[in-house]
């Protein structure tokens, strides 16, 4: 575990991370305004008050983009989190009790790594109507399958390794051991995997936000931020570049930590 | 040979059934009575009822179900509710949109990045910037990438336009100058993780002792580079390619709404967003079907590719 | 398929060395290879004996500028006579030189037929190939000599084979299509890695056989690099015994194995089973290869030496020295006392002890 947190990679990564956590969880106290206060000062450019200017319904870019952390990480970690609660279990099954039941689970696991993620989401989202609560489990249903493979892969290789040595007669203590080597790497493998779907999750969502099915206003939301400060690009840049490059980093850091805990 | 292909294509008949019927019942659980929503918030519940009967909403939906797959396989896919026309029409008219910009896209990722992984594989300094690029060209999103491309490109420096597609006949050029932005930023993803994938397979291959044969023979690392250590590399990139070709028919939603391109993707986004039922549940279908066979297009391409499964 | 050479000498190796940088700061690189010299004749077999890890393979791969890596470094001189009489210096040749070199004056087979070959191009694309980079041909002329090359190594069915994937061969096949590679160009010297290492002793046998045949018809030089002691009684005129990166003992074979001089070539001979002499036991040498980064002081096989002497073993550095009829070298603090007790049966006659 130290040796991981030494590697530079996971570092940066949790850097960032932190940095964006620390920044959501104090909203309250860092932002300068009221991030769904309107005003009459609408499109304002960057000044003393507003660093970053203010949008087409007058409120201040950087207070929304302080806040818009809060829903982007609950609706990534709660995606994570609902893919693990789905897929490790489906993963356990299925690796460990074969047969009949590992062929249905696979098909089905197939299935849905094949469809392009952001569309399911779309169509899913377009149904039950985009919440806070709803993200989650749209993003969370999205990214189970490939936890479950994981687990599958994992499971699979340990049932075969315990059975080989069942059978070599060796006694208890071996399947002991296996157990203590061979769980710590798959839990590390399924960590990984768990930060790269926070990673996929946030990426989506943004992208959802941006079409236009995220959260309602007036909750502050980054990817439906790039899209309204679109059509300003010329006049306030930092309105969408802002917010874009807020998720980009938040992507890259998790990505970072779940490619280089292996 | 051909058995392997008929056993998948065995396969794929059933999922591609459960997965049309799976939509086509989300679809109808979710979005109600198709009727409701036509008529609007003020319609009677006699003037649902009546039209529901017209169109056949209250058939049970399995009905449904079988009539509009019988439909749909004979080339009536529904009429709009926004825009009354054909949904065939429709499909026919953004296909080609999305289809170019896909093709392009993926020709541009995959000469990038296997030219470049190619040729920086070993040099440390280059190699690990490459691998920077391409890192990044899978994290940050495309939205994001297309905005600051369109902001330096076309508002900062005016070169290139920030609307991706113009029709034809304005012209080939000007067609293809539109084009290249939401090319780049469609590209950059798959760019990424083309780059990802092909580098650990080029340095694995390198390993191998045949490419020190080849070496031994008196080739030069060049012939070497191309004519042994590539073609067995870029076999995962393959797969990789027919898969990203699935998604991309209906995923490049992003990048067609940033750019204002009428593919199907911003088809499938609008009538989402405007509930056009019909519209919806037909490209929904469309892509869904079109990944799976993509899917088993590559599966069989790569079968016909690598000697040693074509010739078991 | 004969060629001539002015000089009878087809290589010449002076004070070869090998190091490989470890990419660790602060730490040297490790050595090898040490002071290498041999020479080989026109038409002679030499082979190179040792244990796994004594530097064999990589002195094979350092004859054709193949030793992996940007972190290699080669020192000392490997003069290898080219066709036409000239004679080049492998170490620090630039490359395009070394192209014209590998495959035309010097060829390399290796130990594994089941990786030698791309998967994914035919036998016979893979010889033409070969045939291409030297020889001027036309496709037709090559496609005709990838067929008589098959045939000439005893490939049945030799126009199928030439169609197959590698895939679809056996091991040995395999290795004939490495060796018929080898071969196609007609170089002076053959430089064989531990051939048939990974083949059945039936299959083995019967590339030795060919070997052996086809060196006869093309006088062909051979060094055989090996581990195994009867292959190097079977097919080798001399024999050099590698330990630690340096040669400990070289001579003519029957020599070697009639009375081998230096205590580590006479505990290898020891250590081989032999068929029909039921009360000689085998003798495992103790302890294992030195690791080269950390080399014992003296000698460096004193550790596991039967007749090392405290004093003298352990502290002072043996070098390789001449016997005075000129045709054998040893390096051992000991050889000329130890020589006088004779130390094992002549293996050739098999004559128990």
């Amino acid at each position: 575990m130290r040796e991981i947190l030494m590697r530079p990679k996971v570092q940066i990564g949790a850097f960032i991370l932190l940095v964006m956590i620390a920044i959501s969880l104090c909203a309250p106290l860092i932002a300068p305004h009221d991030p769904t206060a309107s005003s009459v000062m609408f499109l304002a450019p960057p000044g003393a008050d507003n660093l970053l200017g203010t949008d087409e319904l007058g409120r201040d870019i950087l207070s929304r983009l302080i806040y818009g952390g809060q829903s982007s990480l609950i609706v990534g970690i709660g995606a994570a989190v609902m893919a693990a609660i789905i897929g490790i279990p489906v993963g356990l099954v299925a690796g460990y009790l074969g047969g009949r039941v590992d062929l249905f689970a696979t098909q089905i696991i197939d299935i849905f790594i094949a469809l392009p993620g952001l569309i399911l989401a779309l169509i899913i989202t377009a149904m039950v109507g985009p919440t806070l609560f709803n993200l989650v489990l749209v993003l969370g249903f999205v990214s189970w399958p490939r936890i479950a493979r994981l687990v599958r892969g994992q499971t699979l290789a340990l049932r075969e390794s315990v059975f080989v040595e069942a059978s070599k007669a060796v006694g208890a203590r071996a399947d002991w051991i296996m157990l203590k080597h061979v769980w710590p790497n798959t839990m590390r493998i399924v960590a990984a995997q768990f930060a790269l779907t926070v990673a996929y999750s946030i990426f989506t969502s943004a992208s959802l936000s941006f079409l236009g099915l995220g959260m309602p206003p007036p909750t502050p939301d980054w990817g439906a931020m790039v899209r309204s400060g679109f059509d300003y690009l010329a006049m306030n840049p930092g309105m969408s570049l802002a917010p874009g490059a807020a998720v980009a980093a938040t992507v890259f850091g998790f990505y970072l930590i779940g490619t280089s805990i292996k | 040979m051909l058995t392997v292909i008929g056993r998948r294509l065995v396969w794929a008949a059933p999922n591609l059934i459960f997965v049309t019927v799976l939509l086509f019942f989300s679809v109808a659980v979710f979005f109600g009575n198709p009727a409701a929503l036509m008529l609007g918030q003020d319609a009677t519940p006699q003037a649902v009822a009546e039209l529901s009967h017209q169109m056949g909403f209250d058939r049970p939906v399995v009905t449904q179900y079988l009539s509009w797959m019988g439909h749909a396989l004979s080339g009536d896919l529904g009429r709009s509710y926004t825009t009354h026309q054909t949904v065939a029409e429709m499909l026919m008219r953004s296909l080609p949109v999305t289809v170019e910009l896909a093709v392009l896209s993926i020709l541009l990722a995959t000469v990038v990045s296997v030219g470049l992984s190619s040729l920086t594989v070993g040099q440390r300094v280059i190699g690990t910037f490459v691998t920077v690029l391409s890192i990044i060209g899978m994290t940050v999103p495309n939205f994001m990438l297309g905005m600051v491309a369109i902001f330096i490109f076309s508002v900062k420096l005016g070169w290139l336009p920030s609307v991706g597609w113009v029709p034809w006949d304005h012209g080939l050029l000007t067609h293809l100058q539109h084009l290249i932005l939401p090319t780049i930023t469609l590209a950059a993803y798959y760019f990424g993780a083309f780059t990802l994938v092909y580098r650990a397979e080029y340095q694995a291959v390198r390993e191998r002792l045949f490419v020190r044969v080849a070496r031994a023979k008196g080739l030069s690392e060049h012939r070497v580079s191309f004519r042994h250590i590539l073609p067995n590399s870029i076999l995962p990139v393959i797969t990789y390619i027919g898969i990203s070709l699935g998604q991309l028919m209906g995923g490049a939603v992003v990048t067609e709404t940033l750019f204002s391109m009428p593919g199907i993707g911003q088809l499938f986004v609008t009538s989402i967003l405007s509930r056009d039922y019909p519209v919806m549940l037909a490209i929904g279908m469309f892509i869904i079907v079109a990944v799976i066979l993509m899917n088993l297009l590559a599966d069989v391409v790569y079968t016909l590719i690598n000697p040693q499964i074509r010739l078991n | 398929m004969t060629t001539t050479f002015e000089d009878s000498r087809v290589l010449s190796v002076e004070h070869l060395s090998v190091s490989f940088d470890t990419g660790k700061r602060n730490t040297p690189p490790v050595t090898v290879v040490r002071d290498v010299s041999f020479s080989i004749g026109k038409g002679e077999i030499v082979a190179i004996v040792g244990e796994s890890g004594c530097g064999k393979s990589t002195t094979g791969l350092a004859l054709l500028g193949l030793n992996p890596g940007s972190n290699a470094s080669v020192k000392g001189s490997i003069n290898l006579a080219k066709k036409g009489g000239q004679t080049v210096d492998i170490v620090g040749l630039r490359e395009r030189e070394l192209r014209r070199v590998r495959g035309n004056d010097v060829a390399m087979i290796f130990q594994e037929p089941m990786s030698s070959l791309n998967p994914l191009y035919t036998i016979g694309a893979q010889i033409e190939e070969a045939l291409s980079v030297h020889r001027r041909m036309s496709s037709k002329e090559r496609a005709a000599e990838a067929l008589r090359l098959v045939s000439m190594l005893g490939i049945p069915s030799p126009a199928k084979c030439l169609n197959s994937y590698p895939h679809q061969l056996s091991g040995g096949m395999r290795q004939r299509v490495m060796i018929a590679i080898a071969l196609s160009c007609h170089p002076g010297l053959l430089i064989a890695d531990e051939p048939t290492t990974a083949l059945d002793v039936t299959v083995q046998a019967q590339i030795v056989e060919r070997m052996k045949q086809l060196q006869q018809e093309t006088q062909m030089a051979i060094l055989f690099v090996t581990h195994d002691l009867s292959l190097v009684a079977e097919i080798a005129n001399r024999a050099l015994v590698m330990y630690a990166g340096q040669i400990v003992e070289a001579g003519p074979v029957s020599d070697l194995f009639n009375q081998p001089l230096m205590p580590y070539t006479q505990a290898l001979m020891r250590s081989r089973p032999r068929l029909g002499d039921v009360r000689h036991r085998i003798k495992p040498i103790p302890g294992g290869a030195p690791n080269p980064a950390a080399l014992p002081a003296g000698c460096t096989f004193h550790k596991r030496c039967e007749h090392a002497v405290a004093g003298r073993c352990d502290t002072q550095v043996p070098s390789l020295e001449t016997t005075d009829d000129g045709l054998r070298q040893v390096r051992c603090l000991r050889w000329r006392e130890l020589r006088q007790v004779p130390q094992c049966a002549p293996v050739l006659q098999g004559q128990p002890s």
